[in-house]
This record gives structure tokens, sequence and C-alpha cells, in this order.
């Protein structure tokens, strides 16, 4: 093979490249340009994993897809574009969720030496990193945000793990602000995405779905009638959609009637909502004649109720082939959700916004452009280089965390990896693999065998997740077999009855007899009180971030953090992450 | 494809620099010299973009060293032109985007005026920043990067007379006015009182803080006594929104920040300066008559009634409409000062008046070195030497035809000291050139991929940055050392 130019560079360390075998989760906008740069070191062998389909938004930036290949397998269109390249590396592509634990046991996880996440949404991030801690498998985690981006190594327990910093929780809203009294865009933005849409299309709403008087934080009688009045009649006409013959617009014309003129006037007639508030207005016009709507453009609220009840119709059409989504790229459903909430500002005096703008919010978009992908995953890749360093202690010193940099000195920052979080909710806690034949075991045996191997001084308390299995209140599954509650791939949390000791996470691992992890449980902490203190604000001087207006939409704020050179300070890291999609409004 | 495709397909990006940029980039041509690795990088990443015309410039041939480092060259094309290979695979990323190759020999070109001034950019990704090449480029006016990788370190350079840049896409203050209310808004502030107070956005309450402090006392409130004051006026959202910003009362808004200062002392001809010099004297007479600078306009979110926030709105957007024609009056007598026919287009008014506080101006220098970079205080005196490291390997190369090897260690450094003497009385070796110079001759010439996409990443991001004259570009050189993992530019004068 061609690595002589390796070899000129990182000497017998190119061998060990090609001994290696890696996992890159995400085949997006970062993970084309990784697979790229991680053949071209000469890898052993890699693994290709992502669950997604190629979209046509992808082509910006996703080189290795193609119009022709829109609705393909991310993972495996990736795997054969790159395949005409004379590369000596072993190709592996998985379509699927890397949070599958059918598809991606434990032992999937463990034949690998590296694991780069090159992904687009939280939620498997920490899924990952947690992965990551169990098994000790360095990790490398990278992301960007239009012309942002971060690259973070982590060796589990060494170093700061993804988990350590706290994430930006979604922001939600209470219910009455969406359903009753909306003042801003994202108000009704949110009540169309969120609430108008599912009850029109939907799958059926049960009984669990439907608004109860408890969900809405309203001490406002009239308010909740009115609101759950709404929500039943809406059902009717669901039913009435369902069964409108195409092209029958009389149906859709009745909901227009119902959400834009009955229900504000039903809201109107609560006197109280109004004391301090504008009074909305029911609609009152005639839908426009519409060919084609720029985008970008404001349309009028006459063009809006034509688009609404266009799109209305198309979807109520689609729904008897089968159910729809809210998808940012179906326009249908797009047209929907830019109509609806549109008309509701309209009705409540709020300014109206573009298509253009209410699909980035609805979407949850995350500007993406392949400069800023090539430039993280060539971080990424790089990083790689100091895995192979002969102590843990080379490695972490060599390795550097890069983010984005606001100074005119340099183009992104770096620092070295920070210390682990001795708070932090993933990697301080105590945690092992457990292997087990599940249907030999049962909960009490496993209890006992728990008990003596760490010396829990009298009882412990078993849950998988949220779901409690056993504790000494609560001991009717004490003889069940451990297959009947759980599977391969869950956790367990063992907890101390009398919190003498700190708790315990097991992660279950198939094995012919039972074994358990080496560890010690340490003593409990006692959790220290809040003393965040008050900071006395200088008069002089102002925050920065009450000048800033234009933010980051999705910015992840970090702690306050040095950069390398004494001379470049950082203020704030703010972590970047590709197309972050799981934050709902 | 029709528009709305077009739309969804570079979705993504146009959130970055909106439909106006990508229009531009559409009507870009860039020359790209030389088909290597970090060449082909950077034409990927500007294909993908929707550039919409590129053209690569090699003679050479496709090497075993090609297909090692560069991704878009396949083992078939051994042997075959480079230039066109290299054109034919990248073409095919992108049907929006035409990838033209050019054989002609880069030397035969060097005096070839149209050549070159078909291009809006031209990136150079030989080893030689070659010169005669900057030369001719600045006299036509066509911006020059220049790029290069080999082992684990790369370089960019910028070549730019002058880069005037107003949608910078700078963090911008909001602009309240709080301590400079004009009439209309004063008549607003007034108005509100007792009960109304809860239902208003919390600037409001603000200016009433920083009024009532005034009256009271002539100078202005500090974060602290505003806090006090606003405490007392009950406790709605807008207030508790009030108190967090409350140091706000302490902005002054006649205050300019340096960059903008300096930029409004500039001397430029008027009679001949671009539309952007005459924006900036316009801008100049209107703060010099007003002490503040024109309205941006724009309001934050803030908790509010929703009536009463349009109404402030409409407020804030009277004053900057009526800013914005003054400042347009002001432009036209300076054009009609200097005999100038010519007209600012009303959009290109509109993004100035909008972006007037974070307005950036680069100006350029054709010099490959400045004696100033290898002082004891340059912060990144590191990566300084990773360009010089380049330079000295450039001269090695000249002279012998071949790249460095370990072995012409000595004579590297012999080349390096006298190459330094010609800029400046060298007193000393500069501290870590030569682990520098090691490293490079290591590498022996030879690219290592991961550099090359990264620097093709950086590369790419700045003509994007120059083609659609959106964001902040560095100024005007920058290295990457992959061995520290870091990069560090800096301004040769």
């Amino acid at each position: 093979m061609y690595d002589s130019h390796l070899r000129k560079i990182f000497g017998s360390q190119t061998d060990e490249f090609r001994q290696s075998k890696v996992l890159m989760v995400g085949a997006g906008g970062i993970g084309c340009e990784l697979l790229k740069d991680l053949l071209l070191m000469n890898y052993g062998e890699i693994h290709i994993l992502d669950l997604d389909t190629i979209d046509l938004s992808n082509l910006n930036r996703q080189f290795l897809f193609r119009q022709k290949d829109i609705k393909k397998s991310k993972a495996m269109t990736a795997q054969q574009a790159v395949s005409h390249f004379n590369h000596a590396s072993k190709l592996v592509a998985h379509h699927g969720n890397i949070m599958d634990t059918n598809m991606f046991p434990l032992s999937f996880f463990t034949q690998f030496d590296i694991i780069f996440n090159a992904l687009d949404n939280l939620e498997a991030r920490f899924f990952v990193n947690k992965i990551a801690l169990f098994t000790k498998i360095p990790l490398i985690e990278s992301g960007t945000s239009g012309l942002k981006g971060q690259v973070q190594p982590i060796y589990p327990y060494e170093t700061e793990c993804f988990a350590c910093i706290p994430k930006e929780q979604p922001k939600t809203y209470p219910v009455c602000t969406i359903r009753s009294t909306p003042s801003k865009p994202i108000h009704c933005i949110t009540w169309a995405k969120n609430f108008l849409f599912t009850q029109l299309f939907g799958d059926d709403v049960s009984d669990q779905d439907k608004l109860k008087p408890q969900d809405i934080e309203s001490d406002n009688k009239a308010e909740i009638e009115a609101l759950l009045k709404e929500s039943n009649e809406l059902l009717d006409l669901k039913v009435l959609i369902n069964e409108a013959v195409p092209g029958d617009r009389s149906s859709v014309l009745k909901i227009v009637e119902k959400i834009f003129k009955e229900d504000i006037e039903r809201l109107l007639r609560i006197e109280t909502l109004w004391k301090t508030r504008e009074k909305p207005e029911p609609l009152n016009c005639e839908p426009a004649k519409i060919e084609r709507l720029d985008e970008q453009k404001l349309w009028t609220v006459e063009e809006n109720l034509a688009l609404f009840i266009d799109s209305t119709c198309k979807i109520a059409h689609r729904l008897k082939q089968g159910p729809v989504e809210f998808d940012k790229d179906d326009e249908d459903t797009l047209d929907f959700v830019v109509s609806a909430a549109n008309l509701r500002s309209y009705i409540f005096h709020i300014p109206m916004k573009t298509k253009f703008e209410i699909k980035q919010i609805a979407g949850n978009i995350i500007p993406a452009v392949a400069t800023t992908n090539a430039i993280m995953a060539g971080f990424s890749a790089l990083s790689s280089i100091h895995l192979f360093h002969a102590t843990m202690q080379e490695k972490v010193s060599k390795s550097k965390m890069v983010y984005d940099s606001n100074q005119p000195t340099r183009f992104v920052n770096t620092s070295g990896l920070a210390a682990k979080n001795p708070k932090c909710p993933a990697c301080s806690v105590t945690r092992g693999i457990i292997k087990i034949d599940l249907s030999k075991l049962t909960i009490d045996e496993l209890r006992k065998a728990v008990i003596d191997r760490y010396g829990y001084s009298d009882d412990i308390g078993i849950a998988e997740g949220t779901r409690l299995l056993y504790d000494y209140d609560f001991d009717d599954n004490l003889g069940t077999k451990l297959d009947k509650v759980c599977s391969y791939g869950d956790v367990l949390f063992i907890t101390d009855a009398d919190d003498e000791l700190d708790s315990l996470e097991l992660l279950v691992d198939r094995g012919d007899k039972l074994e358990l992890p080496e560890l010690e449980v340490p003593a409990k902490t006692v959790p220290e009180g809040n003393k965040e203190e008050e900071g006395e604000e200088d008069d002089l001087i102002l925050e920065a971030d009450d000048l800033i207006m234009e933010g980051d939409i999705n910015g992840l704020d970090g702690p306050k953090r040095k950069a390398e050179d004494d001379t470049v300070p950082v203020k704030k890291r703010k972590l970047a992450v590709d197309e972050v999609e799981v934050i709902e409004l | 494809m029709n528009d709305s495709d077009v739309n969804s397909k570079y979705d993504r990006q146009m959130r970055l620099w909106s439909s106006s940029g990508q229009t531009r980039l559409v009507g870009s041509r860039v020359c790209v010299v030389e088909a290597n690795a970090v060449a082909c990088e950077t034409v990927k990443n500007l294909v993908l973009a929707g550039v919409g015309q590129v053209v690569l410039l090699d003679s050479e041939r496709v090497s075993g060293e090609d297909l090692a480092t560069n991704f878009f060259v396949v083992p078939e094309d051994t042997g075959k032109p480079r230039g066109e290979r290299a054109a034919t695979h990248l073409g095919e990323l992108n049907p929006d985007s035409t990838v033209l190759h050019d054989k002609a020999p880069f030397e035969s070109l060097l005096e070839d005026r149209s050549f070159w001034s078909q291009f809006d950019c031209v990136v150079n990704c030989r080893l030689d920043p070659c010169v005669p090449l900057i030369d001719l480029l600045w006299a036509l006016g066509v911006p020059l990067l220049h790029a290069h990788s080999i082992g684990l370190y790369s370089l960019v350079r910028l070549y730019c007379e002058e880069r005037t840049m107003v949608e910078t896409h700078s963090p911008r203050a909001d602009d309240l006015r709080i301590d400079a209310v004009w009439p209309e808004l004063q008549e607003y502030v007034d108005a509100v009182d007792g009960p109304s107070l809860a239902e208003v956005p919390y600037s409001v309450l603000l200016i009433k803080v920083y009024q009532g402090f005034m009256r009271e006392h002539g100078s202005r409130p500090g974060t602290k006594e505003a806090r006090r004051r606003l405490a007392q006026l009950g406790n709605g959202d807008n207030v508790e929104e009030a108190i967090r910003k409350a140091a706000l009362v302490t902005k002054r808004s006649s205050e300019l920040s340096d960059k903008l200062a300096q930029l409004m002392q500039e001397k430029v001809d008027l009679a001949t300066a671009s539309p952007f010099w005459v924006l900036v004297e316009a801008l100049r007479q209107f703060y010099e008559k007003h002490g503040v600078l024109p309205l941006s306009g724009s309001l934050p979110d803030m908790a509010s009634n929703t009536e009463e926030y349009l109404k402030l709105q409409s407020i804030y957007r009277a004053k900057h409409e009526a800013d914005k024609e003054e400042l347009k009056g002001l432009a036209l007598q300076v054009l009609a000062q200097h005999k100038r026919a010519e007209q600012i287009a009303e959009s290109e008014i509109e993004l100035f008046v909008k972006n007037c506080s974070v307005l950036e101006v680069h100006r350029g220098s054709k010099n490959v070195w400045s004696s100033e970079m290898l002082s004891e205080s340059n912060p990144v005196l590191h990566n300084t030497n990773i360009y010089f490291g380049f330079l000295a390997l450039n001269t090695f190369h000249k002279e012998h035809r071949r790249h460095a090897a370990p072995r012409d260690q000595s004579e590297v450094r012999a080349l390096a000291i006298s190459e330094l003497c010609r800029w400046e009385t060298l007193k000393s070796f500069p501290e870590g050139l030569e682990l520098v110079l090691d490293e490079l001759l290591r590498a022996e010439g030879t690219a290592l991929h991961n550099v090359c996409a990264l620097t093709g990443g950086i590369a790419s991001q700045e003509v994007i940055k120059i083609l659609t004259n959106q964001y902040v570009s560095f100024d005007n050189c920058l290295t990457f050392d992959g061995v520290r993992g870091q990069t560090g530019s800096w301004k040769i004068d």
C-alpha cells in the first residue's frame, strides 16, 4: 500500500494504525469527511454506523452523496462511495440506531480501539459517552454549528467526559401560553407543530394523550373548560378529515372556521384573560389565489390562509396511504406549520414570519457548511494519533481539545484536556459490566451475589431505568427469573438501603456464568449544600452577554477555560453540535 | 432542479450567508493553481457550496504520491494529466458547479493579465508564494490566497490590497439608546406610568430609571443603583429582565469602538473611492452632527405586552428609517461634491446602517516577510517559525529542483540564516526554528492527507468569505501546526 509517506511522518506508528479497528458513529457532515481522513491514515478496519437516509439538504456538504442517492442509507452509500478509492482499510457499514442494544450489544463495541463520534444529537452523544465509560474505549467527540465547531478527545475516567459539563436544556413553554395566550412567534409555531399538527394528523389520540385538567397549569376554571372543549371538537374534525373525499374542501373549511374563529371567540369570552393583554381578533378574510410563494418573503394573511387550506388538503389525502409526520424537509407538512403559525400570529397581533425563518425554528435547523466540517474532521482524525503513545500520561498530555475562537490570533483555539468533573453525573459513578445468563438467575440470587461481592451491609435496591425491580418494600419479584424483567444491554442501578455505600451501575452482558466486575464501591459522600455565591456586580463593567445580540442559537455553555497560550484568554467555551435535532420546542 | 430544490439543497449554508451570499457564490469564478491534495480539498468545499466555476491549473501527471494523499485521483488515473483527472472527479460532486482544467504551464501565464483578470479569487497551492503572481494579481485587484502543506505543517496567506467588510456578522450590542432618547421615544416613555409600567419592555424601565437618577444627581446611575430602583417597580417579568440587564444604563450610546473611530479617521480620496468609503464619510458627518451612530433599528426580544412591544418597535423602526434617509442624503452630498454621478443602492445603505457599528477594513501587504515577525513579543512566534520554514524550503527547492530531506539539514539551516539576514540584522537564531526545520525536512516535501483536508477547509472558508463578502477573514497569514494541534495567525505588514 501507499504508506511510505505516512511512514516518513509517523514512523513505526503507521503499523499501529494498520492494526487498529475503529468505529465511526454518524456518516453525515463530519462523518463523510472523517471517513476519507481515516481511510488515508490507513486504519485497518473502519466501521461506519448511521441510522439516517440521505436528503437533498445534505448535498451541500456530505460529499460522498449525490442526487441519485437521496433516500438511501447514509452508512451503506458512504461505504460504496469510497470503494473506488485504493485504500487498504476493511470497511463495514451498519444501517441502524446506535442505541439499539439488540443490533449493537456490548460485545459489538468492545471490538474497537477507538470510537469517533460524528453525531447530530445530544441523546446519542450521551449514549456513546456512557458506552465509552463502561468499556473504557477512548472516544473522540466532534461537532459543528455554522462556522463554529469543536473536537474533544475523551479518555474515560482520566479526562473530562461528554457529560462532565452540563448541556443546555431545551426550552419549554407552559400549556396556557401555547394554547390560550401566545405572545411571541415561537409560541404560535410550537402550537402549529406540536399541538395542531399532532391533533389533526397524528396517530389516533388515545385516552392517555387527551388533555386532562391537571395538565393545564392554570387555575382559571373557564380557561380549562374552554381548552378541553376545544380538544374534543378537534377530535371530531379529525374524523371528518379522515372520511373526506379527495378534492372536497368543505371539511378543511370547517377546520378553519373552528380553530381560527370559534376557538378564538370562546377564548374571548373569558374576560379575565384579556385584562392585561390585547384581545385576539377572530380571522375574517378570504383565501388569496396563490401560485408560487417566495419563501424568503413575508406572505399576506390571505396567502397564508390559502396555503393552509391547500396543505391541509394534501396532507389529508396522503393520510389515506399511511401516517404523515412533521418533517422540515416535507414541503406539505412545513407549509401547514408555517401557514397555521402565521394565521395564529395574525389573530394575536404577533408579527408573522417568513417560511425560511419558521423552517429554522420548527425544524431546529443548525446552519452547516462543508468548510467547517472539513476543519473539525481533520482535527478529529489527527487527534487519534495521540492515542498510540505508550503511557496514559503521555496520551492525555499530548491530546488537545479544539474549539472555535473569536481571537484575532487564533483561527481555532486549543487547550489541554481538562480533568474529570468530580460531580459529573456520568463519570463520577462507579460502574462495571456484569456477565450473566439472565434465563438462569433470579432477582434474589443476583441480589445476594451483589451484596456479598461489594460489601453492602444489609440490603440493596435494584432498578432498571425508572423501573424498580426490587427493594425491601417491594419484594414481589424476588423469585422471578431475570430474563422476565430485563434484557442484555440494560443498565441495572444498585442502591444501598442503608445509604452507606455509593450507588453502582451494572451493564448487563451475556455470559455463561455470573461474573461481577472487579471494583470497589466507595462510601457515599454527603452532597454539600448549594453554596452558589452571588458575585457582586461591578458597576462599570458590562456583562458581555448583556451586549451580545447575535448569539449562537444552540450554544451549550461550558465553564470558563483558559486556552493553551497564556496570551489568549478565552471567555467562554461554547460547544457546537452538528445539526442538533433533538431539542424540542 | 427548480428554485425550491436549489433552496433546499443550499438551505443549511444560506442560513449563514443568506440568498444574497449564495447568489454571489453562484456567479463567481475561482482559479486554483496546482492540483495537489490541499488544492483538491479546497476545490471540493467550493464546489459543494455551489461556486459557479473553478479552473484547476496544472501541468503534472498523476503519481503514486498523489494517490496516497489525494482522495480525488484514483489508481486508473496514474500517469494521466492530473488537472484533468482531478477536475473530472471534483466536477461530479455538484452539477451546479463547473470544474475546468488548464494544462498551460504556470510560468507561461505569469504575464498574461487577461487570463488572471477573469477570476474573482485565485488560490495558489504551490510551495512557492511566487512574487510575480502576487504583484500581478495585486495590480489587477484580484484577491490571492497562498496555501500549502508539508508533513504536519501548513500555511495559508491572503494577499489583497484592501477588504472592506459590511456584513461582518460580528456580535453587535443591542442599541437601545437608554441615555440618548429622541423626542418620539421620550413621548412614549413619559406616557407610561402607574399600572402600565408592568406591560412595557424592560428598556423603557431602564430609560425611566436612568432619567430619574440623572434629574436627581446630574450623573448617570451605576448598575447597583439602577437595580435598587428597578426592584421598587414591582415584580413582573419585565422588571426581572430589566434587573438582569441593568448594566445597560452604564453604556454610553455615543461610544465608538476603537476600530470604528480609527476607520472614520482614515484619509481616502473620495473622488475615486468605493461606495463603502463614501458611506463611511457620510457616517463620520452623521456622528459629528448627532454624537451617535444611525440607529440599527432592531429591538431584542423582550418580555412585554405584545401591543406595547410593537409600539416601541415601530418607534425604533421609524427612527432607523429617518437616520437612514439622513445618511443617504449625506452620502449623495459627498458624491455630488466630488462630481460623481453614480448612485448607491438602497439595499446597500440599509446593510451599511444595520452593520455600521461592526464595520471592518483590512489593508493587506505584498510582502512575504516583515521584520517584526520574529520579535520576542510575537504571541504566535512558533507559528511564525513554520511560515519561515516554508520560505527556507522554497529557496532550497528553487536551487536544487528537489525537496529538502534530513540529509540537507545543515544546508537548510544555513539558507534560513542567510534568508533571515536579508530581512533584518539577526541577533540570534529564532528559538524553536531548528525544530521546525527538522520536522519539515523529515517529511521531504510529502503531504499528509489529513492536514491537507484541514488546510483546504480553512482556505476554502476564506475564499467563501471573500466571494460573499461576508464574515471577517483572518488578517493576513496563518499556519497550522499538527504537532501541537494549533493554528496561529498574525499580520504581515
